[in-house]
Parts: C-alpha cells; sequence; structure tokens
C-alpha cells in the first residue's frame, strides 16, 4: 500500500509511448500477398513451360540450371543466416533471463524438428527415384528400339543416296566425253533421255570443266539437265553448281543433301574423264519426299531425341535434384521463419501484457497496447486496455477525492495527525502543525519522540493508552502550557482498522478551544460584573449622602470632632466616588452594547482620537507618532467602540512607559507610542498597529491581556484590554500581541475591509 | 543406403568436372607485320562428352575465348586484346552428316557439311591465325601472352557452383618484336 502524504506533490504518469511502424515481417497481410505472388509466378511457370521451347534440355543444362544454382545458394545462404541469427539471438535471450525466451526457443525448434525431418526424406528419396527413374528412361529395350528406328531410317537413306550415285556414276562413264567437252546436245540429251526412260524419277545435270588460265583452278559450267518436271520446283541450282565445281577440283565422287521444304534432295556427282582428265560432271538428284521421307525423319528425329535425353542426363538429374533441394530449402526456412513469426505472434502480446502490467502496477495507468490482430490475443489486450483506462479513471477519481480530503484537512481548523500501525508519524495537517508547533520533519518520525516535548507532555497518556496501548479511542481536553502561550485542546484519538484485525494506525484529532474557553470566562465575568454592579451600586448612594449629611450636621461640632468627622466621610465619599466609578466601569463592561457597523475612515479615526493626547501629553517626554498608510479602504466598524479601541490601547501604552509626565529613560531613550495603519490586499485586511518602546509583555501574559480583571499594572479594573478583545471580536476581526523591535510591545488589530 | 548414393553421385559429378579440366590448349603466338595473332589447337576439348554430344544431335558448339595479356606482379594480369571464336556442329541422324560453322567475334567464317568426324574434330578444334591486335599500344620487346580457354557447350555435368569453370586451356608467352 502505497504511504500517502499530505505535504508530498503528486507525480504525474509519465507519458503513454508512441505507436511504433509495424515491419514488414510482422504483417499477415503483406505476408500473404507476398505468398500469393510466389504461387502466381509458380503456376505461370508451370503453364508456360510445356508452351515454350526455352525449356528444352541443353537450356536446362545452361541457363536453367545456372538460375537454380544461384537460387539454391541464396536458399542456403539465407538458411544459414536465419538460423544463426535467431539461435544467437534466443542464446542471448536466454542468458539475459528475457521472458518467454525458452519458450520462444521451443517453438522454434518444434517447428524446426517437425519439418526437417520430413523434408530431409523427402529430399532423399526424391533423389533416388529421380536417378532411378533416369536409368529406366535409358533401358537397353528401349535403347534397341530408338537405334534399330534409325539404323532404318538410315537404310532407306543410304540406299537411295547409293542408287543415286550409281546413277551419275553410270551416266559419267556412259557419256561421251567430246560430245560433253563440245556440249553437244544433241548426242547428250537423247542419252539422258535414255536414262531417265529407265529410272523415270529424279534429275540428272550436266556441267562442262573449263579453265579459265593456266594454273587456275578448274570450273563447272551447266550444260543441260533432264529430269521430271516436278524436280524443277527443287532443283536448287546453286547448291548443284557447288557440288559441280567441287568435283571438278577435286576429281573424286561425292555426295551431298539439300533440306527442302517437302523433303530432302539426294545429289551425287560422278567426273567425266577423258584420257585421265576430268572434263565435265555428271550430277543427279533424287528427292526423298513423301511417307517414307517423313517417317525415315520422324525415326531419325526421335534417336536424336532419345540421344539427347541420354546426353543430358546428368544435368536433368541436377535439374530435378536442385529443384527438389530448393524446396527443401524453402521447406526449412519457411519453418524456421514461421516458428519464429508464431512465437512472435504469440509471445509478443502476452509479453506486451506482462510488461503492461508491471508498468501500471508501478503507476503508468495511461499505458495502452496497440493490439496487432483481431483474434483472441487481440480481445485479451483490448480488455487489458479497458482495464487500464478503468483504473486511471478510478484512480483519478480517487486522486481527487484525495486531494479534496487533503484540501479540507489543510484548510480546516482542526488538527489532524495520523500515525502509522508502528506509531510513526504519517501525515500531519497545517492546523496540526500550527497548534502543535511542529513543521514537516515530524513526518515519519515516533509519535513518542515527536511528543516527547515537555510542552506536549499532556499527549502522551493519550498516545500511550490509545495508539501505543492498541486500546480503541479516547476522548480529552487538555491544556498545552509552554512559556509563550497556554493552548486549550480537546483531542480525540482514535484507532484505524476493522475489528478483530490487528490495528493499521491511528489518527488524533485537535480542537483549539481557547476561544470558547475565553468566551466562556468572559461571559462569566460579565454575569459577575452584572451582580457586583447591581448589589454594590445600590448601597453606595445612600453610603455618601449618609457622609455627607454627617458633614453637614457636624459643621457646627467642636474642631476636633468636626475635623475627625470630615475627614473620616470625606473618606467615605472619596471612595464611594470611586466604588462608582469601578461599578460603572462594571456595568459598562457587562452591559456593552453590540456594534453599529459603518464604513468608516480608520485613518480618520486615528488621527481625530490621537489629537486627544496633543495637550495630556505636554509636560511628559512621551512622543505619539502616527505612520497612516494612505488610500487604505474603509472599515465596517462603530467609530465611537473603535474610538474606545484606541484610547484603551494608547492608554495601555502611556502606561506601560510610566505614565503621561514620564521623562527620558536612565539610557537617554525617548519614550515613544506609534500609531500605524496598512493594508493587505492578499487577504483584505485592514491593519492599526499601536507600538510602544516600554518594557514589553511577557510571552506568557499575552493569552492572558484579554481577559478581564487581568492587569500587569497592579491598578485598574482590568477591563481594558478585554474591553478592546471584545470590541475587535464583536467587529470580526483579532488582536494580537507581539515584541515591538527593538523593544517594547505592540498590539495588531486586523479588521476585515468595507 | 540412399544417402551413400546421393554421395557417389555428388562424387562423380565432381570428378566429371575434374576431367575436363585437364583438356589442354596448344597455343602458337603469330606476328606478323606487326599484328599478333594467334594459331591453336585444343584435339582434346572435342573429348568423349563433347562426341556423344555431338552425335545426339545436340547443336553443340565449343567456344575459344583469345586473349593477349601482358603479365603483372602486384596486381591482376592486365587484357589488351580478345577475340572469341566459336565452332557449332549439328549432326543430322538421318543422313550421318555433321555441319559445322565456324564463327569469330559472332560473325560467321565458314560452314561446312562432311560425314567424316575426323573432319569435324579438325575444323572444331584447329584455328589458324586469328588475328587478336594490329600492334598498336604494344610495346616493342615487351612480354606478352596468348591464353586460350575453351568451354563445350550444352554442359553435361551438374554442380552446385557452376561459375567459372572452364573445360581447358592453354597458355604461351612471347616477346613482341616490331
Amino acid at each position: 500500500m502505497t504511504e500517502l502524504s499530505l505535504l508530498e506533490p503528486d507525480t504525474p504518469p509519465p507519458a503513454a509511448a508512441p505507436r511504433r511502424r509495424r515491419p514488414f515481417t510482422d504483417n499477415p497481410r503483406l505476408i500473404g500477398l507476398a505468398v500469393l505472388i510466389l504461387l502466381g509466378i509458380l503456376l505461370a511457370l508451370f503453364f508456360l513451360a510445356p508452351r515454350t521451347d526455352q525449356l528444352r534440355p541443353e537450356y536446362i543444362s545452361e541457363a536453367v540450371l545456372y538460375a537454380l544454382s544461384s537460387v539454391c545458394l541464396a536458399l542456403i545462404v539465407a538458411l544459414v543466416f536465419v538460423l544463426a541469427r535467431n539461435l544467437l539471438k534466443l542464446w542471448v535471450e536466454q542468458k539475459r533471463a528475457l521472458p518467454f525466451a525458452r519458450f520462444r526457443a521451443k517453438l522454434v525448434a518444434a517447428m524446426l524438428a517437425m519439418t526437417i525431418v520430413p523434408a530431409v526424406l523427402v529430399l532423399l528419396i526424391g533423389s533416388e527415384i529421380i536417378t532411378s527413374s533416369s536409368k529406366r528412361w535409358f533401358s537397353t529395350p528401349a535403347e534397341e528400339l530408338v537405334h534399330t528406328a534409325r539404323d532404318m531410317a538410315q537404310i532407306v537413306y543410304s540406299d537411295r543416296a547409293a542408287i543415286v550415285t550409281a546413277r551419275a556414276e553410270r551416266l559419267a562413264l556412259s557419256l561421251p566425253p567430246d560430245a560433253l567437252g563440245t556440249a553437244d546436245l544433241t548426242v547428250l540429251q537423247p542419252r539422258l533421255a535414255a536414262d531417265l526412260a529407265v529410272t523415270s524419277s529424279g534429275l540428272v545435270e550436266l556441267y562442262r570443266v573449263v579453265t579459265s588460265a593456266p594454273g587456275a583452278p578448274p570450273a563447272a559450267v551447266f550444260v543441260t539437265s533432264v529430269g521430271e518436271s516436278s524436280m524443277s520446283q527443287n532443283r536448287a541450282p546453286a547448291s548443284a553448281d557447288r557440288l559441280a565445281t567441287r568435283v571438278a577440283v577435286s576429281g573424286r565422287a561425292e555426295q551431298t543433301q539439300d533440306q527442302v521444304q517437302d523433303g530432302l534432295l539426294i545429289r551425287a556427282a560422278a567426273p567425266v574423264r577423258a584420257s585421265g582428265v576430268v572434263v565435265g560432271v555428271v550430277v543427279a538428284t533424287e528427292a526423298l519426299t513423301g511417307k517414307l521421307s517423313e517417317d525415315a525423319r520422324r525415326m531419325a528425329d526421335a534417336f536424336s531425341q532419345y540421344q539427347q535425353l541420354s546426353v543430358l542426363r546428368v544435368p536433368l538429374q541436377g535439374f530435378y535434384l536442385t529443384s527438389f533441394l530448393m524446396v527443401t530449402l524453402l521447406i526449412l526456412i519457411s519453418a524456421t521463419w514461421f516458428g519464429l513469426f508464431i512465437a512472435k505472434r504469440i509471445t509478443r502480446p502476452v509479453q506486451m501484457l506482462a510488461e503492461g502490467a508491471r508498468a501500471v502496477g508501478a503507476g503508468q495507468l495511461d499505458l495502452r497496447i496497440e493490439p496487432d490482430s483481431t483474434d483472441e490475443l487481440g480481445s485479451l489486450v483490448e480488455s487489458f486496455n479497458t482495464m487500464a483506462a478503468e483504473l486511471r479513471t478510478s484512480h483519478e477519481r480517487l486522486d481527487a477525492r484525495r486531494r479534496y480530503i487533503e484540501t479540507i484537512l489543510e484548510r480546516a481548523a482542526t488538527g489532524v495527525v495520523s500515525l502509522s500501525a508502528d506509531g510513526r508519524v504519517l501525515t500531519l495537517n497545517r492546523a496540526a502543525a500550527s497548534l502543535l508547533g511542529l513543521d514537516d520533519t515530524a513526518i515519519g518520525k515516533p509519535a513518542t519522540e515527536v511528543f516527547a516535548r515537555h510542552d506536549l507532555a499532556a499527549l502522551q497518556p493519550i498516545l500511550d493508552t490509545t495508539v501505543l496501548g492498541k486500546s480503541g479511542s479516547r476522548v480529552e481536553e487538555i491544556t498545552l502550557a509552554s512559556d509563550e502561550r497556554e493552548v486549550h485542546l480537546a483531542v480525540a484519538a482514535t484507532m484505524l482498522g476493522a475489528e478483530g484485525r490487528p490495528p493499521e494506525g491511528a489518527v488524533v484529532v485537535f480542537d483549539d478551544v481557547t476561544p470558547l474557553i475565553r468566551a466562556e470566562r468572559v461571559a462569566a465575568w460579565r454575569d459577575v460584573a452584572r451582580r457586583l454592579a447591581h448589589e454594590i451600586k445600590n448601597p453606595l448612594t445612600p453610603i455618601q449622602l449618609s457622609a455627607e449629611r454627617l458633614q453637614r450636621n457636624f459643621a457646627t461640632a467642636p474642631p476636633n470632632a468636626r475635623a475627625l468627622v470630615e475627614e473620616c466621610t470625606a473618606a467615605i465619599i472619596t471612595e464611594v466616588e470611586a466604588l462608582k466609578g469601578l461599578v460603572d466601569e462594571f456595568a459598562q463592561f457587562a452591559r456593552m452594547r453590540g456594534p453599529k457597523l459603518a464604513a468608516a475612515d480608520l485613518n480618520f479615526l486615528a488621527s481625530d482620537t490621537l489629537r486627544l493626547y496633543a495637550g495630556v501629553l505636554q509636560q511628559g517626554a512621551i512622543k505619539v507618532a502616527q505612520d497612516l498608510a494612505p488610500g487604505i479602504p474603509r472599515v465596517r466598524m462603530d467609530v465611537e467602540q473603535m474610538r474606545q479601541v484606541l484610547i484603551n490601547l494608547v492608554d495601555n501604552a502611556i502606561d506601560a512607559l510610566g505614565g503621561a509626565s514620564v521623562g527620558l529613560g536612565p539610557d537617554g531613550r525617548e519614550p515613544r507610542v506609534a500609531v500605524s495603519t496598512s493594508f493587505d490586499p492578499a487577504t483584505g485586511m485592514v491593519r492599526l498597529t499601536v507600538a510602544d518602546n516600554g518594557p514589553g509583555v511577557p510571552a506568557a501574559d499575552r493569552d492572558k491581556l484579554f481577559l478581564p480583571y487581568y492587569s500587569t499594572k497592579g491598578r485598574g479594573s482590568g477591563l481594558g484590554l478585554a474591553i478592546v478583545g471584545r470590541i475587535i471580536t464583536e467587529h470580526g476581526g483579532t488582536v494580537t500581541v507581539t515584541d515591538a523591535q527593538p523593544r517594547g510591545a505592540q498590539f495588531m488589530i486586523d479588521l476585515p475591509a468595507a | 543406403m540412399i544417402r551413400r548414393r546421393a554421395l557417389m553421385t555428388g562424387l562423380a559429378v565432381l570428378l566429371s568436372a575434374a576431367t575436363l579440366m585437364a583438356a589442354d590448349v596448344r597455343v602458337t603466338p603469330l606476328i606478323a607485320e606487326g599484328q599478333v595473332f594467334a594459331s591453336f589447337t585444343a584435339p582434346d576439348a572435342y573429348s568423349q562428352d563433347v562426341r556423344e554430344s555431338v552425335q545426339s544431335g545436340l547443336a553443340t558448339s565449343l567456344t575459344f575465348w583469345v586473349e593477349l595479356r601482358q603479365s603483372s606482379l602486384v596486381w591482376f594480369d592486365r587484357t589488351l586484346a580478345s577475340a572469341t571464336v566459336t565452332a557449332a556442329i549439328k549432326y543430322d541422324a538421318l543422313t550421318g552428316s555433321f555441319q559445322v560453322t565456324r564463327m569469330a567475334d559472332g560473325q560467321v567464317q565458314s560452314s561446312d557439311r562432311t560425314a567424316r568426324e575426323e573432319d569435324v574434330k579438325k575444323w572444331a578444334t584447329e584455328f589458324e591465325r586469328v588475328k587478336l591486335s594490329n600492334g598498336d599500344g604494344l610495346e616493342p620487346n615487351g612480354e606478352y601472352y596468348v591464353r586460350v580457354r575453351v568451354r563445350a557447350t550444352p554442359r553435361r555435368n551438374f554442380i552446385l557452383w557452376p561459375w567459372g569453370r572452364d573445360d581447358g586451356a592453354g597458355r604461351a608467352d612471347f616477346t613482341f618484336i616490331r
């Protein structure tokens, strides 16, 4: 329980922490979006891959493998980084004994354990399946099949090529070199036509070999051609010309082929020799088209594709293995990250709640936690915020109530002192401090030590029986007397705490009943005065008349007797007059009327009254000084009664200085009475001060000065200051006595301004 | 068992890569009329792997990076001039013929067809007088060297770190005399 002190200032609660931006890694929407984008890319690849030739095997062995390797290496680095970072972080958190560190570590370890075993198993089994499957692609029956198909295709091609070659060589041998050298078409064309009639297909072209200059390479010049009409479109003469030229130069038969739109052109060229010299070239062309050609091409292509797969088996395995490895790494990274993410999502709100609870417990009631989600944890956070807000409201209400009560206690005229269960002073309001003459240093000290002062000794029995004796409550009226004053207090000491429970402390309440007692005394004296006036004044007149009659009757008596009678009756008459004056004063005090208040100028009253002393003080050395503040507010007062007050105080001061005819003091000091006025705007009170430089008033007598029939002069009725006190009280003011500086006494009257 | 097989596969891949690294290129620098040429042969570059790749019908190429360089004692050697020569080979399984296309810096130099694989090997691995520099910027009596690196594509090996692997290389130092 926090101890409250009336004198301790309130500490303002710290300001709420500013809201922080949520990072990407803690934003489920952004994470979901990123996952969707990745899934979209994968789906696009899945649908686009079969529709493009960019993913053919040789492309995979280059660009794709490079890309996959890059991704895998990046993922390995990322995995190592994520694992190392978080392991280090978890280790540091455990070393620092941060809350939920062990929980987070366990959660991440569980997620990793749950994923790493199946992921690695999938990787290994998948690798084995890929390896064994790729071997089965190239099984012996399949290989034999494609090789046989390739052989059949090559047989088709080579057979046709052999036919074309044989045709070219046969024609080269059968054509007359002379006719070719002279380009005699009448000889050559019938022979070619006869050959075409036998073969009924293909095309035959004749070239004549010429040499432009001695030493220059020979050239083949086209002479004529004979062939089926459909061949003319696919003749590709440039290719035939190049072939003829090569044969003319090399002198050896050659064969070539040209790819055309609907198939393949097989060309064979053979030299025509005359005496061992090449004089011409025969180029035979046959088209390999139609269904047979297509089948042969398809078989050859199938063989090539099979061989390509076989050749690229290792890169293809690598492609699949790398893909598996990439997926495994992605799973591991995702598991690690997801474990951390889940742990963070779970522990962070709880951790924030724990920290928030500690902060609220420490008094930071304006703390608010930002909910990260709308799930149950979010609801919990909202509930916490609501609780903190209600706590704050309740605290503010209690605080306001506490301040209100403190204000009341501070302003109350009743003194209140609270004590702890172990007897220490907890609080002390202003009135108690004033009544008991204590200050703030008493707070926290044991009551026995605080109240051990000799003038507070009357409190000890009460404390002994209540606070220290733990015996309920006690009410008592006591008098605290010191050298300076005497205070009458009504003291009520009460134990705090419910019945049957250990006491939680005590509270001691002090009521200053001194004015009440004074008033009671004044009332009693007024009653006495009224009775005295009534009982004494009545017989005085007959006594005086009787004494005067004796004087008159003994006027003719012998001188001795007459002198005796006159002396006695004169004494009787004098004393009766004195008694009458005394009784009149008593009667005046007893029958003093209430003041008739009206706004008046206190300065004018003071200066007007002091003018009366101008003649009285001429024979002495006493000086009456005025220091009247100009412009002070008017005061609601009974002018005559206030004049009486001022006269009584000035008379009292003159008496204190030794009387109106007193001279200078033994030390040459000039007896002086000073009358001054002032105004305090803060309190709205007008002050009238009458000071002298006489012997002053002992501190012990100051509280008694205003009691009736109390006098330090040994003469007079002792009613002067009692009348002053009563008039001032009835005007709503106060009168106090203090020491004047450098010596003497001063009476200060405070009256409310009109 | 599965783990051992995976390990063996990895080792085999690494060994095949090491075999490819063994190919050697013989380089002969030539200086004629102040210009620097390089002739080189790399018969080992036409390896069994390349041969199988060609005969499978894959478009196979041997790429040679020819560089004229100057040694440096304190820093990396400086490349003064370079040329890229490529021999692209395509085999037709139906006709049994090879089409060999030779390119220098992306420009086709020649394209020949043959049914003889010896010709293919010769055309793909022997290059004469590849021009590197016209001599400008070369110091008379300066020490230089020609480095030739060769690489065959498509690659038939698989390693997780595929960068910076040449299938063969050769170097020849010379003094530039003008």
